[in-house]
């Protein structure tokens, strides 16, 4: 037996859908691009190796393929429809949006993109729902609930982690049956954060390294939620999910 | 009146009128002043000796003033000539077929009794063409006015239409009042009043009642065969929706009516293209005249299906004909079954997914990879939510439960899948199904397809190692694919518009397209066998069908920041219209048979329009048709056309007995099979008259009690019972004024009262 039909045999005996690796031929282009939303004031740029590490860790575990670097968009930008999947991170208050960047906003959540607000601190993720509220303002933010499918895309998660545990539960903008924006408080992309010599830049607390394993876990599952929705709410996969889950 | 006019004989009437162009008000105050006038004078002569003088005074001043007040009033006598205008009396005569039926078993027909009828009443009727317009109208469906005012009528109407005959009747312009309307009908409407059952409150349907309130004026009916015994058993109406779903209970519903001595069990019978479905039973008789059944069906298969529901025919029916129903309905499939399996998830297999969810009509079985064997795998299975890929179960056992299958970006060989390949090609070749290839780094000739049964099936030929560029390109589309139901999709800008959509990372390297191939994307600067290299590609393979996209980033058609892209929903066109194309949608058939009407009567020409369309949607002109009827009895018999210019080829044809035609085309263009396309004609056993031949005399007594008429059955039945408004409208057509107070007499009257009291006065010495 071939070592490739071996391993595709090992993983079906697993349980497990398991394929080799793809040919990578049609560029970067082609790829999954994650985007950083360079919103005006406040500390965009706060986070600047997190989604490098998300897309490394994407390709060490999943058949994703994104590209190596991500993108910076401002909120009025085209470029943001390279992106179905954009991140805003940081601390601080920021400048409220002016009319194109609402306009823009609102057409790119509208044709499906996901934005995750991810917030160092409440002064940050409040301004977000401030301006979230002026792009979508007929669309109400609650809590999500754990029964959502975020939870399950490709992990079992029953937290939401980040570097910090200030809140256990996230917030979310729901438009058209699907996430639009997610509100984290508890600062995801600082867990992935790494500096120039690869040591990860901010202690992760109180849970350390196996706080930070899931919120990695949190960002693979967000990233397999852009690329295939609800697709782990198939009435294939739920028998499966439950009896894992217990 | 020869006082006033030398022509006497030009008047026939007179009045006293006044031509003072005072206004009312006015003369009103004139009128208060000579009454003040009357009571200051009388006060003067009060105190008179003896009650004869002040009689006499107050005789003489009251007459002064009375005809001074008239003479401001200028009194004249009018000479004028009054004709009295005869009002109309509608006669609305039933010339539907089932008047030509027995009035009863063995007696004269239904028309016959009403024709006895006018000649019986003929010196009522002339007193009533002196008293009256008498205006009669035919109706069967629309009212047609009879010159002649004569009962000389041709049954031969294919419909009763009791409320178009009324509403004729209201509808008159001639400004004459209506005095009444008379109708000699067997009542047995088929039209709006059909459903009808008067009820004893007298509720009318509403449209009914709307043209009575018209009318203003009495119905009265004099009804035929309503006296006799008739006998009838007949499906008066059957209930069933144009189409229905494979597999899904549809729900078909039949009315029986039987009049006359039939009572008892009697079957209905429900049949598909001539077999038995099913057998209901309903109990009819004495208070049982009309019954429902329904009948409950699943029909198991997609394609227009003639369905038949039946009673037999009883001792001493009166039409055999209204005994059997068909009508055709055309069964669907409910809901397209796809399989979706994906190599790696992307925003290609995103958006893909979520159109497929979205669309109502597709039922969607998805397996996406999210691990391959180069990932990690040191995660323990309790905390990741994948699952098993279940290639054996869906390659054997349920394949053929899908209606088409999409390998995205997926390569076969990590899961030992090469044994399933010909599943796949059999399922497209042999059960009709659909396939679809969306590129990617592990599909076309990435994923090793070439010389597999998979790939096959594609419109184009593979190489054998893997072959990509990812170099940005726009597809432009190829004279085919302008037509191409798939990539006809009305781009703003035309052909010049693909140009401006988002352009595609990379492309799949193909080779050149199979026989059978049609590209309807092209690259525009990559060739495959001398020719543009084929982006996107169809092919028609055995009974199914398949569609290749050398492309794995459609979904920037979806998402851009394009608004004319986005308005144009162009995403969810192509993949719509693939779907639609793949699974061989009717709709989409290069030969399309269109009927002017999808039922007729025997005898009825029936028009049948064929269009034949080439391999890319264009009209086929100069295509040769065969068009195959088979008549409801008899032998089949072909009929040769050929398309004209517009595609179009058309033929009229008239069936000699009741039941379902089927009409089949095949269509072919310089030896080329074009398609085929098959339709059903139904032939109606009896015209929609003939459905429902009972007298309704119920009915016909129900809108004669609302109107204020009355109903009486022939053969009797007296015109001298007729309730009938009589004339109201007089028409002054001459008249001539004469004044009166300017005449001699008048003034002379006016001194003489004043002259003769002066002179009483004077001698009584009140002076």
């Amino acid at each position: 037996m071939k070592r490739r039909e071996f391993l595709g045999a090992a993983a079906l005996s697993l349980g497990l859908a398991a394929a080799p690796g793809s040919a990578r031929a049609f560029g970067n282009k082609n790829r999954l691009v994650l985007a950083r939303l360079m919103y005006r004031g406040g500390d965009p740029g706060s986070r600047p190796s997190a989604l490098r590490r998300l897309a490394a860790e994407l390709i060490h575990r999943t058949s994703v393929d994104p590209a190596g670097d991500y993108l910076d968009a401002a909120p009025d930008s085209p470029r943001l429809f390279q992106s179905a999947l954009a991140f805003a991170t940081g601390s601080m208050d920021i400048q409220p949006f002016n009319d194109e960047e609402i306009r823009n906003l609102r057409r790119w959540l509208g044709g499906g993109g996901l934005l995750v607000v991810d917030g160092a601190a409440d002064v940050f993720v409040g301004a977000m729902k401030r301006e979230m509220a002026r792009v979508l303002p007929d669309i109400p933010i609650t809590e999500l609930k754990r029964e959502h499918v975020l939870y399950k895309t490709f992990y079992l998660i029953s937290t939401q982690p980040g570097r910090t545990l200030r809140k256990p539960w996230m917030e979310c903008m729901e438009a058209d049956g699907r996430l639009a924006v997610l509100f984290s408080h508890n600062d995801m992309t600082g867990a992935w954060e790494r500096d120039e010599f690869g040591v990860w830049r901010y202690d992760v607390s109180p849970g350390g390294q196996a706080q930070r394993e899931m919120a990695f876990r949190m960002g693979v599952n967000v990233v397999m939620y852009t690329t295939c929705l609800h697709y782990k709410d198939d009435q294939v996969h739920l028998p499966f999910i439950l009896r894992r889950r217990r | 009146m020869q006082f006033f006019t030398d022509h006497p004989e030009l008047y026939n009437d007179w009045k006293f009128s006044l031509l003072s162009e005072l206004p009312p008000w006015a003369l009103f105050f004139v009128a208060a002043a000579g009454l003040a006038a009357i009571v200051w004078s009388l006060r003067g002569v009060r105190d008179l000796r003896t009650p004869r003088r002040f009689a006499g005074l107050a005789a003489l001043r009251i007459a002064a003033i009375v005809l001074l007040v008239l003479a401001v009033c200028e009194p004249a006598l009018t000479l004028q000539r009054i004709t009295h205008i005869k009002n109309r009396l509608v006669v609305l005569l039933d010339e539907s077929r089932s008047m030509e039926l027995p009035a009863a078993a063995g007696q004269a027909s239904r028309i016959a009794q009403v024709r006895d009828h006018f000649d019986r009443n003929a010196s009522q009727w002339d007193a009533l063409r002196n008293r009256f317009v008498v205006e009669t109208w035919r109706f069967s469906s629309r009212p047609v006015k009879s010159s002649s005012g004569n009962p000389e009528v041709n049954p031969a109407g294919n419909t009763t239409d009791l409320l178009a005959g009324l509403a004729e009747a209201a509808n008159d312009t001639s400004g004459r009042k209506l005095s009444g309307v008379i109708i000699y009908s067997d009542g047995a409407d088929n039209e709006k009043l059909a459903a009808w059952e008067p009820s004893p409150n007298g509720e009318l349907p509403g449209e009914l009642k709307g043209v009575l309130d018209r009318l203003k004026a009495p119905v009265s009916s004099f009804g035929a065969g309503a006296g006799g015994v008739f006998t009838d058993l007949a499906i008066s109406r059957v209930a069933a929706d144009d189409f229905a779903f494979v597999r899904n209970t549809m729900e078909i519903e039949a009315e029986i009516e039987a009049h006359g001595a039939i009572r008892g069990q009697i079957p209905v019978e429900l049949l598909e293209d001539g077999a038995l479905l099913a057998t209901r039973e309903v109990l009819l008789g004495e208070g049982r005249r009309k019954e429902t059944v329904k009948f409950s069906v699943a029909p198991q298969r997609a394609g227009k299906f003639v369905y038949t529901v039946r009673t037999p025919v009883v001792s001493g029916d009166a039409v055999p004909g209204n005994n059997v129903r068909n009508f055709s309905i055309k069964i669907i499939r409910d809901k397209v079954r796809v399989l979706h399996v994906a190599g790696a998830t992307s925003l290609d297999t995103r958006f893909l997914r979520q159109h497929l969810t979205r669309n109502p009509n597709v039922d969607l079985i998805s397996f996406y990879i999210l691990r391959t064997t180069d990932d990690d795998f040191s995660i323990p299975e309790r905390e990741i939510s994948l699952i098993q890929f279940p290639t054996r179960e869906l390659f054997t056992q349920q394949l053929k439960t899908f209606d088409l299958v999409i390998f995205h970006n997926f390569d076969y060989g990590p899961y030992q899948m090469k044994q399933y390949l010909a599943n796949v090609a059999r399922f497209v070749r042999e059960d009709g199904g659909g396939f679809v290839m969306i590129g990617g780094p592990r599909s076309f000739a990435n994923g090793q397809y070439a010389m597999t049964a998979v790939g096959d099936l594609l419109p184009v030929e593979l190489p054998f190692s893997a072959a990509d560029t990812d170099a940005d390109f726009h597809p432009r589309p190829t004279q085919a694919g302008r037509n191409h139901p798939i990539t006809n999709l009305n781009i703003p800008g035309g052909p010049d518009g693909w140009m401006k959509l988002p352009a595609m990372p990379g492309v799949n390297i193909v080779g050149a397209l199979r026989p059978g191939g049609i590209a309807l994307l092209e690259h525009p600067t990559l060739q495959a066998g001398g020719a543009p290299m084929p982006v996107v590609s169809v092919r028609e393979a055995g009974k199914g069908r398949v569609l290749a996209i050398g492309m794995d980033a459609l979904w920037r058609w979806a998402f851009n920041g394009d608004n004319a892209a986005a308005e144009a929903r162009l995403y969810d066109a192509f993949w719509a219209n693939a779907i639609r194309w793949l699974i061989r949608d009717p709709d989409l058939a290069p030969v399309v048979i269109s009927l002017d009407k999808p039922e007729v009567d025997i005898n009825e020409p029936a028009g049948v329009d064929i269009l034949a369309l080439d391999r890319s949607y264009h009209p086929a002109p100069g295509a040769d048709i065969r068009l195959t009827i088979t008549p409801p009895e008899g032998d089949p018999f072909v009929k040769e056309l050929q398309t004209g210019p517009d595609g179009r080829a058309r033929l009229s044809w008239e069936a000699k007995s009741p039941g379902a035609a089927r009409i089949r085309a095949a269509a072919s263009l310089k030896g080329e099979a074009l398609g085929e396309a098959e339709d059903v004609l139904i032939v109606r056993p009896a015209s929609r008259e003939m459905q429902r031949v009972a007298p309704r005399p119920d009915v016909l007594e129900a809108i004669a009690r609302a109107s204020g008429g009355v109903y009486q059955p022939l053969p009797d039945g007296s015109l001298d019972r007729l309730p009938l408004l009589d004339p109201e409208i007089a028409r002054v057509d001459r008249k001539e004024h004469h004044p009166l107070w300017n005449t001699w007499i008048f003034l002379a009257l006016i001194a003489a009262c004043l002259g003769v009291e002066w002179f009483l006065r004077r001698k009584w010495g009140y002076l």
